[in-house]
């Protein structure tokens, strides 16, 4: 299952730097001031930053034309929160992947043993307590502490097992969100449990960074893991967890006997379906940030092999025919339904939304190696919400709470941040 | 000056009596010398080497050279050293092997240094070629994930050799063989270590080498306490508990207990690895039990193509019904031969 | 004090099985991408036993590594760790030495660092699992060497090391200079903090060459290397089953009796 860049070599040839990778899909626009889409070359600046750029960048490491791996170089490679709209805006015009030959590029750079100093540190954290942030293994179940929940590492069994993720675990600011996503299931009537001390990390971050070793240990782990513990369902509040286990997970070739949600989706059915009702009031005008891991990344990638036809010395035919995966397949109404469903309030979209959404930052490790680039695309996003009028943002990822909390916390505003469990439970 | 084609054993006591190691050194060496039509010599260094000097030429030696000091009772690399580099050159060996123990780690890399030749460790297996003499030595390499086979063209030809890599021949009283004392006289001013004790760590229970029945737990068991139940079902069977090294790095239970290549090798009749992967290092400790059964949530986990038997789930889930029963059958067994009685 | 701590950068010992290959034309392993090489897992008890030493009585610790194309980032730990220096010997030479000549390119590295007290080297490369260049070095530069050790503390001008045994460890005094290997029973390796990542600007990094050291290479190295496999398990496992898991777990209690192995 690893990547390999020189499976994409192809595709990065065909970049004709058409620079669509850099803006939102043209007909979307609504101004000047937020018609970037990729916030790597909206501050940078250089067409290197951008989805050609990258495209430019494997191509010279594929094919071996750098002399020199430099710092410079590897700074390149990283002030990316790998969000996929590149790939995405890409995608309203060609076939080309643009993603995944970012994420090779990564493996690439790793197997040769080229990463930041920060990604040792995640490294470590890793492979000596499970988790990305650099905190013990025993403290993992702490969150719940009090919550009575069946615990699946202690042989209980459940029909759903809810992943909390490491930063729901660690960051006590953001547990009580995991509070009340459990709670929230346990009152719709489902019979759900966690893995309390014993729950390890998904491995997004691991394989977003190139390690992909990693990856596949936590990966598999994980599956294993749920497989043994009879779940049919895993439930997850965090988009990255959620992203990867969609995207991802199903291309190792083990036998996934359980089914993956996003905690919005399932709180939508059961809203949908009368067992959550939503009876308090929550006048506000808010608006909602598409997270990228639960939008357009967490379609199933299929990596294609077969055969390509040049016709007319031009135009490539592929035989079997390529999936493309734009991104229109994420999940962007569940959120919004329960939203909308709540009484009193009032959504407004901001201008990009869905599978051109703007990145909250924090991705791919930017947030650990690169802060002030992370707060920076988060502020852009801040504004963003601002000039719809908004008085809330209401997202479904942690990180990009912690992330807007963060910026809005340096920056000084008012503007609130909820999670969409947050709001439920507000309104429950 | 001809061909000798001598194979020469750095032998090791035991307890005054030869070591189990140098006894399989014996038997494997001599079936290489019965190949290359030359002798098989033992050196042994101590005290009180007569009895073991004739031991080994029962188990196949042709002839037996002591270096008898009491200063030599106890390994010391430069006291050592001094004495084997002149007998050696002396003896002149085409091959000269070693066990790979506490002393063939510290003694056969530096004697390979002095006689500028090359050395295989941690061999599992030996063959040679006779004319001209050359040992093909097979040893594991990448955390015994791969074999690697490896020849040396200088002389000596050096190995060590993993216990248990060989056998001992059926001592054989009636064999014929030459015991020579050689000069062991050691230059103290050449001496730069100092041992200045022992402290010996006596294993509670059974010792994992001697142990006919072991449960060995991995990563997966996720604590310390979660050992607690391995410890139950070694007490039910008679055995004693192990485990492979991410439970001794993570500090969930003592270090002497780690099975594997850099820690202690075990042959027992049941082998019971639970959540444990399998994974090359640790299969080199354990990979010559009897019967080895695997507990593992992974169906794909490494254990599965080297155990006889297993069960892929949760040992959470699976080892207390089994205890259960195990119990209930050694009770049954125990009524059955009550009423025999 | 002046220590120098020998560190080799391998591919991962720790990586999925399924991605372990081997190049039969080269005889060595494939390094599989997205997999970082790391340091020898022993070397890094080495460093940790360095760090422990300048913790309690202050020292210099330097950090050496030989090889060809090394990745700076991955050797940089040793300084995130607490080395204070970084020595690269770095040269298409250096790429495939025998143990000996390898511990020919680390000795006259030594010499030319001047004035090590202590040299300390993971008992056994995670590689090659040989175990040899520690010694070999001890021997070029006619010092002793304690191998296997488990703890190391410093008195005046010389050490105390507890070296392990099959069951304990024995206590061995030497004076410095000495070269001491070491084992992981030692303890791991400290963990990496921001404060010692940011750190690492400011420490100086190396690279030397062959003709750095002003040496020669042997011409051949001391073994032939005839063939390395991946070797095929031949166990059929027969996995026992149930309706449920406490089924399962009954069933394979039973068919060990079958077995007469209870």
């Amino acid at each position: 299952m690893l990547l390999e860049l020189k499976d994409y070599v192809g595709d990065m040839k065909r970049c004709a730097r058409c620079s669509m990778c850099k803006w939102p899909p043209l007909a979307q626009m609504k101004s000047w001031r937020f018609s970037n889409n990729c916030p790597s070359i909206a501050r940078y600046n250089f067409h290197t930053y951008s989805g050609g750029g990258r495209m430019a960048v494997g191509l010279a490491l594929a094919e071996g034309t750098l002399e020199e791996i430099t710092d410079e170089f590897l700074n390149i490679v990283y002030r990316c929160t790998a969000c996929g709209a590149c790939d995405s805006s890409c995608k309203y015009n060609s076939e080309l992947e643009v993603l995944w030959p970012i994420y090779a590029t990564r493996a690439h750079l790793a197997g040769m043993g080229y990463f930041l100093p920060e990604h040792m540190m995640i490294l470590e954290s890793l492979r000596k307590e499970d988790n990305t942030l650099m905190q013990p293994k025993a403290d993992r179940g702490k969150w719940a502490e009090g919550l009575e929940v069946k615990d699946l590492s202690k042989g209980e069994q459940a029909e759903v097992v809810y992943h909390a993720g490491c930063l729901y675990c660690y960051d006590p600011e953001l547990s009580p969100i995991a509070r009340d996503s459990v709670m929230l299931l346990k009152q719709a009537g489902v019979d759900v449990g966690i893995r309390g001390s014993q729950e390890t990390c998904c491995g997004s971050i691991a394989f977003q960074l190139g390690f992909q070793g990693e990856f596949i240990k936590f990966a598999e782990s994980n599956i294993d893991d749920w497989n043994a513990a009879g779940v049919r369902k895993v439930v997850t509040s965090c988009a990255c967890g959620f992203g990867i286990m969609k995207s991802v997970y199903p291309l190792l070739g083990k036998e996934m006997k359980f089914e993956v949600l996003h905690i919005t989706q399932y709180l939508h059915e059961l809203i949908k379906g009368g067992n959550l009702k939503l009876s308090g009031a929550f006048p506000a005008r808010v608006t909602y940030h598409d997270p990228c891991n639960l939008g357009r990344k967490s379609e199933t990638y299929v990596p294609w092999r077969g055969e390509e036809k040049k016709v007319l010395g031009q135009f490539i035919l592929r035989e079997p025919q390529k999936i493309i995966h734009r991104g229109w397949n994420g999940i962007y109404e569940p959120p919004r339904d329960i939203i909308r469903s709540v009484p009193g309030i009032k959504l407004v979209e901001m201008e990009r939304i869905k599978e051109y959404s703007w990145c909250c930052g924090a991705g791919a490790g930017v947030k650990q190696s690169m802060n002030d680039f992370a707060l920076w695309t988060a502020s852009e996003r801040i504004e963003e919400a601002k000039s719809v009028g908004s008085e809330a943002i209401i997202t479904a990822c942690p990180w990009c709470e912690r992330n807007f909390k963060d910026a809005i916390t340096e920056s000084g505003d008012n503007l609130a941040i909820y999670d969409v469990v947050e709001l439920i439970k507000q309104v429950i | 000056m001809a061909e000798n084609n001598r194979v020469l054993i750095l032998g090791e006591l035991s307890k005054g009596k030869l070591s189990a190691g140098t006894r399989e050194l014996l038997g494997g060496g001599r079936d290489l010398s019965d190949i290359l039509g030359g002798m098989l010599s033992l050196i042994l260094l101590g005290d009180g080497l007569k009895a073991a000097g004739e031991e080994s030429i029962a188990y196949g030696a042709d002839e037996v050279y002591l270096a008898e000091n009491p200063e030599l009772k106890n390994y010391q690399a430069d006291a050592y050293l001094q004495i084997l580099e002149t007998t050696i050159k002396n003896i002149n060996p085409e091959i000269l092997l070693m066990g790979q123990t506490s002393m063939g780690r510290d003694l056969a890399p530096q004697l390979a240094y002095r006689f500028k030749t090359g050395i295989a460790m941690d061999c599992v297996h030996l063959d040679v070629e006779p004319d001209p003499c050359l040992l093909r030595m097979t040893r594991p390499v990448y955390g015994c994930k791969a074999l690697a086979v490896m020849t040396c063209k200088t002389k000596p030809q050096m190995a060590t050799v993993r216990c248990g890599a060989m056998k001992p021949k059926e001592p054989d009283e009636s064999r014929k063989g030459k015991v020579e004392v050689i000069p062991a006289y050691i230059d103290e001013s050449r001496v730069r270590t100092q041992v200045l004790g022992k402290v010996e760590k006596p294993a509670d229970g059974i010792p994992l080498e001697i142990a006919q029945v072991v449960i060995c737990g991995g990563r997966g068991m996720g604590s310390a306490d979660s050992f607690s139940i391995l410890d139950e079902l070694a007490q039910l069977l008679g055995g004693t508990v192990g485990a492979s090294r991410p439970p001794c790095d993570a500090g969930w239970i003592s270090s002497t207990r780690q099975i594997g290549l850099t820690g202690k090798i075990v042959r027992p009749d049941l082998y019971i690895a639970v959540a444990l992967s399998g994974s090359s290092q640790h299969m080199a400790g354990c990979s010559d039990s009897k019967v080895i059964v695997a507990i593992n949530k992974d169906p794909e986990a490494n254990i599965f193509s080297l155990a006889h038997y297993g069960i892929v789930g949760d040992y959470r889930q699976i080892l207390p019904p089994f205890i259960r029963r195990v119990r209930q059958i050694q009770e049954s067994k125990g009524e059955k031969d009550a009423a025999r009685a | 004090m002046k220590i120098a701590v020998c560190i080799k950068q391998i591919i991962d010992p720790e990586m999925p099985c399924s991605a372990f290959r081997i190049n039969p034309e080269e005889k060595r392993a494939i390094p599989p991408p997205g997999i970082p090489p790391v340091i020898s897992p022993f070397d890094e008890n080495a460093l940790e036993a360095a760090l422990r030493i300048k913790d309690e009585h202050g020292a210099n610790v330097i950090a050496l590594s030989m090889g060809n194309k090394l990745a700076r980032p991955i050797l940089k730990k040793a300084l995130a760790a607490g080395a204070d220096e970084l020595v690269l010997l770095e040269a298409s030479e250096f790429e495939s030495l025998d143990s000996f000549a390898s511990a020919l390119v680390l000795a006259a590295a030594i010499r030319k660092l001047g004035n090590v007290d202590i040299i300390f080297t993971g008992r056994q490369g995670a590689d090659w699992d040989l175990g040899i260049t520690g010694c070999a070095i001890a021997e070029e530069l006619r010092v002793p060497c304690i191998t296997v050790a488990r703890k190391v503390e410093v008195n005046s001008n010389c050490v105390r090391v507890e070296r392990v045994l099959p069951d304990g460890f024995e206590v061995i005094k030497a004076s410095l200079p000495c070269v001491i290997t070491v084992d992981s029973d030692l303890g791991e390796l400290r963990y990496i903090t921001l404060q010692g990542l940011s750190g690492i600007q400011k420490k100086p990094v190396q690279s030397w060459t062959l003709s750095d050291l002003n040496l020669v290479l042997p011409a051949t190295s001391r073994h032939q290397l005839l063939d390395i496999y991946i070797p095929k398990h031949e166990t059929a496992c027969e996995i026992i089953e149930g309706a449920t898991i406490e089924d399962a777990a009954l069933n394979l209690a039973n068919r060990l009796k079958e077995k007469s192995l209870l």
